[in-house]
């Protein structure tokens, strides 16, 4: 099941140049958090922070905190906090050396050790809920260079998957699919909310209103408004997201 | 049309040079064919192949066997690139990973800076600076595993010093496909809860396989071609390396020394041979590794072959 | 539950292993790289610390070297002002026109040339002299230096034009350029910082061979080839002393094209 995610007054920086401004988002377990902004707003950085890759990236700095469930993320060491956090990215990203087998397997792998007796069964459940299983089960050798672009998205999000995360946070996943892998990897997320608690970067605005329970829409490193999908699309508070959100400006 | 006519002008003189640098090249490799043929072919009619595996060097008596040199190029190469490669592919991860971009950029000059240094550098530190470490450790070593060598001098002593030549290429050129290695799968594999070591074993190193192995390549290139480097440490005698301490000769520093020694009838020819021996294996070496070795940009400007 | 807090513990010793066998490996790799500059450092100022010499008499010994780096400048710069137009057309040749069996030989050619070892190049221009009669030793020095840096030259300059992308080139036929105007208006223009500093560093490697001249018994002072004399002589002093003068010209050479061309470093 899904654990609650909360950032509470998140600042991040990338040397002097600060990217997030004291942002507090709260997000509910299985729900989909959907956060929209126009590009260079901190949407990714504010996603990073939450699994602690920001950290992994030179004189960046960050400050403030990251609540799992009542755990705070960064009390735990890193590698068991980004465990819990799965994470897609906007480019799909499979090991290109690696089969499509070794690609789902090497989470846990990495965690629990080589030699498994149930990885196999891991990897089919994982990919059967990535929707893939089907379309590779007879190829699971294979490089996973040559699926494509879709299905090597969907790849990357069975392996996070493998993990059984708490928490999945989708950085743009769709924003270099066709439209009918979008909707693939849109109804996968869909079925996924059950559980696990969904974030969802995304600059497509339809895509937020499609797959969100709840939206935040942030603005040059501030979080303008959030609220439920509904409410943020029809009946905005703020001047400003009013006007993105009915494409005047972004 | 007055300005056309310059311009064909201009073309012609261009067009000319253009296929007349081309022939000169040909021209150039038909040259050192037919010098080292015409040379080397009274060796080659007296003694035939067997020079290849015989494994004496008697100017006196006209005993010439490559053999002992052979060996001695491919054990000291590989002794040098075996050391480089590890120990550069290393440095060069941890040049990477250096956060601190004025370090990380002074590092990886300074590496580029020594991978210009002459040979003849090396050499020097080999003599003045390995050799005496290498006896210190030598009398302090048991007995027993060396029968009372007194000097340094060896192919041991050759292999570290290409291993020291060979460093900087190597750290160049990896450095140069490690970073064009993707950073989002890198991110992929960290937001999986790899260590950022685990990533770079699994993932990194896998996906930069082919830079470094061309890497190791070129420095191999460099390490059989090398001759003055191992001239000035292996002690240039015509035997066969039974230990890592034994003065041997590889094929192009036989020819270094050798050359003014050569009383014999067939010693300058002899040589011709070994020469001839030494670019098969280069023409060899190259028209193979060339299909491997994928463009390095780094190692085009720092004109690393 | 055991068995799962079991393994972090393993997996944090693995990796401070792994972490600590990459520094030791990149101290290694310092110490060995920084110890060949000391140790020529070491060599050249020790017999001020401990001999009766003034310093007088180390101003005074350094005159040869300096004139023998002078003299070695001065080959160098002959034989590469030849080398270049022959290394610029080869690249051409090799890069601008339709891949023919001529060209893959070129290509094929230069690339063994280019790492054809030095001493090759000394014995066939020992045994050329022999065929075509005695010639002066100056000539037969920059013959060999040119052997030596018009292949490594011509390599390093077709990599740089298989960089620049394609479509610049349509762009300069579509408006009707012929090809020389095409070389001359785009691609020497978009590359010639980064080939300046190529044909910098390429100097600065040819300035430190040794193998291609070794063989020439002559008067003629080339600086890296006094150096291996010296010390063959076991003139340890001196020849250190000549080495920081060639150390110091190659970074001066290196920090130059470093500067033409900051993509090295980036």
């Amino acid at each position: 099941m899904g654990k609650a995610l909360s950032a509470i007054e998140l600042s991040a920086s990338f040397g002097n140049h600060q990217v997030l401004h004291c942002v507090s988002l709260h997000m509910q377990p299985n729900y989909v958090t959907a956060i929209i902004g126009p590009p260079g707003s901190g949407k990714s950085t504010f996603i990073r922070c939450l699994n602690r890759l920001h950290e992994t990236v030179p004189r960046a700095t960050m400050t403030g905190r990251v609540m799992l469930g009542d755990q705070d993320v960064y009390q735990m060491d890193a590698i068991s906090a980004r465990q819990k956090i799965g994470m897609v990215f906007a480019q799909p990203n499979p090991f290109p050396t690696m089969s499509i087998f070794d690609n789902v397997a090497i989470g846990l792998r990495l965690r629990d050790g080589k030699r498994q007796i149930h990885l196999s069964d891991e990897v089919e459940r994982s990919l059967t809920i990535a929707n893939l299983w089907s379309e590779v089960k007879d190829r699971l050798q294979e490089s996973s260079g040559k699926l494509t672009v879709g299905q090597q998205q969907r790849l990357c999000m069975a392996r996070a998957l493998a993990l059984q995360p708490a928490v999945l946070l989708l950085d743009e996943p769709a924003s270099v699919l066709d439209p009918f892998s979008t909707l693939r990897v849109e109804e996968l997320i869909d079925q996924l909310k059950e559980r696990y608690t969904i974030v969802i970067v995304t600059h497509n605005l339809q895509q937020a209103a499609r797959v969100a329970d709840r939206t935040a829409f942030f603005l040059a490193g501030e979080m303008i408004e959030q609220g439920t999908t509904t409410d943020l699309f029809t009946t905005p508070c703020d001047k400003r997201t009013e006007d993105y959100v009915t494409g005047r400006f972004g | 049309m007055v300005k056309q006519q310059r311009n064909n002008v201009g073309e012609m003189v261009f067009t000319t040079l253009v296929f007349g640098s081309a022939a000169s090249v040909i021209l150039l490799m038909g040259l050192i064919i037919v010098v080292l043929l015409v040379h080397a072919l009274p060796a080659i009619l007296r003694f035939g192949l067997a020079v290849l595996w015989t494994n004496q060097w008697l100017p006196i008596d006209q005993v010439f066997g490559m053999w002992p040199f052979i060996v001695g190029t491919v054990i000291s190469s590989g002794i040098g690139v075996l050391f480089a490669a590890v120990v550069g592919t290393a440095t060069a991860i941890v040049i990477v990973r250096i956060r601190l971009k004025w370090l990380r950029q002074l590092s990886a000059a300074l590496v580029q800076w020594l991978s210009l240094i002459p040979s003849v550098v090396f050499g020097l530190w080999g003599i003045k600076f390995v050799a005496p470490i290498l006896l210190q450790m030598l009398r302090s070593a048991p007995i027993s595993a060396v029968s009372g060598s007194a000097e340094a001098d060896g192919i041991l002593l050759a292999g570290l010093t290409l291993a020291a030549m060979l460093l900087p290429t190597i750290v160049t050129v990896t450095r140069e496909t490690l970073i064009s290695v993707p950073p989002s799968i890198v991110d992929g594999a960290l937001a999986l809860g790899a260590t950022l070591n685990e990533a770079t074993l699994s993932i990194v190193i896998p996906y930069a396989r082919r830079g470094i192995f061309s890497a190791i390549l070129l420095a191999l290139g460099r390490a059989l071609g090398e001759t003055i480097a191992v001239v000035m440490v292996i002690g240039s005698q015509p035997q066969l390396a039974y230990t890592l301490f034994t003065k041997t000769d590889t094929l192009t520093s036989v020819i270094a020394t050798q050359w003014n020694h050569t009383q014999s009838v067939y010693g300058q020819s002899v040589l011709f041979e070994a020469g001839l021996l030494l670019f098969v294996l280069t023409f060899a070496f190259y028209t193979i590794a060339r299909m491997y070795v994928p463009r390095s940009v780094a190692a085009a400007r720092l004109q690393l072959w | 539950m055991v068995k799962k807090k079991m393994y972090p513990v393993w997996r944090k010793i693995k990796n401070k292993v792994i972490s600590l066998f990459f520094v030791a490996l990149a101290v290694l790799s310092l110490v060995a790289l920084v110890s060949i500059v000391g140790n020529v450092f070491h060599l050249t100022v020790s017999p001020l610390h401990i001999s009766s010499c003034s310093q007088n008499c180390g101003w005074i010994s350094i005159w040869p070297g300096i004139r023998a780096l002078w003299w070695t400048l001065r080959l160098l710069f002959i034989a590469s002002v030849i080398a270049l137009p022959f290394a610029f057309g080869t690249a051409l040749f090799i890069t601008e026109y339709r891949v023919t069996y001529l060209v893959f030989i070129v290509r094929l050619f230069v690339d063994i040339l280019a790492g054809i070892p030095g001493i090759l190049i000394a014995i066939v221009m020992y045994g050329f002299q022999f065929i075509v009669g005695q010639s002066s030793s100056n000539e037969l020095f920059i013959s060999s230096l040119i052997i030596f840096l018009l292949p490594k030259l011509a390599k390093g300059f077709a990599e740089i034009f298989y960089g620049v992308p394609l479509h610049y080139r349509e762009v300069a036929f579509a408006i009707g350029s012929t090809r020389m105007q095409m070389v001359f208006k785009v691609l020497l223009p978009m590359t010639f910082r980064t080939l300046s500093a190529s044909v910098l560093l390429g100097v600065a490697r040819t300035l430190g061979v040794v193998a291609p001249l070794l063989l020439f018994d002559s008067g003629i002072h080339y600086l890296p080839v006094d150096i291996y004399h010296l010390t063959v002589n076991g003139e340890f002093i001196k020849a250190a002393m000549y080495s920081l003068f060639l150390l110091f010209t190659i970074l001066l050479i290196y920090l130059f094209a470093a500067w033409l061309d900051q993509e090295i470093i980036k």
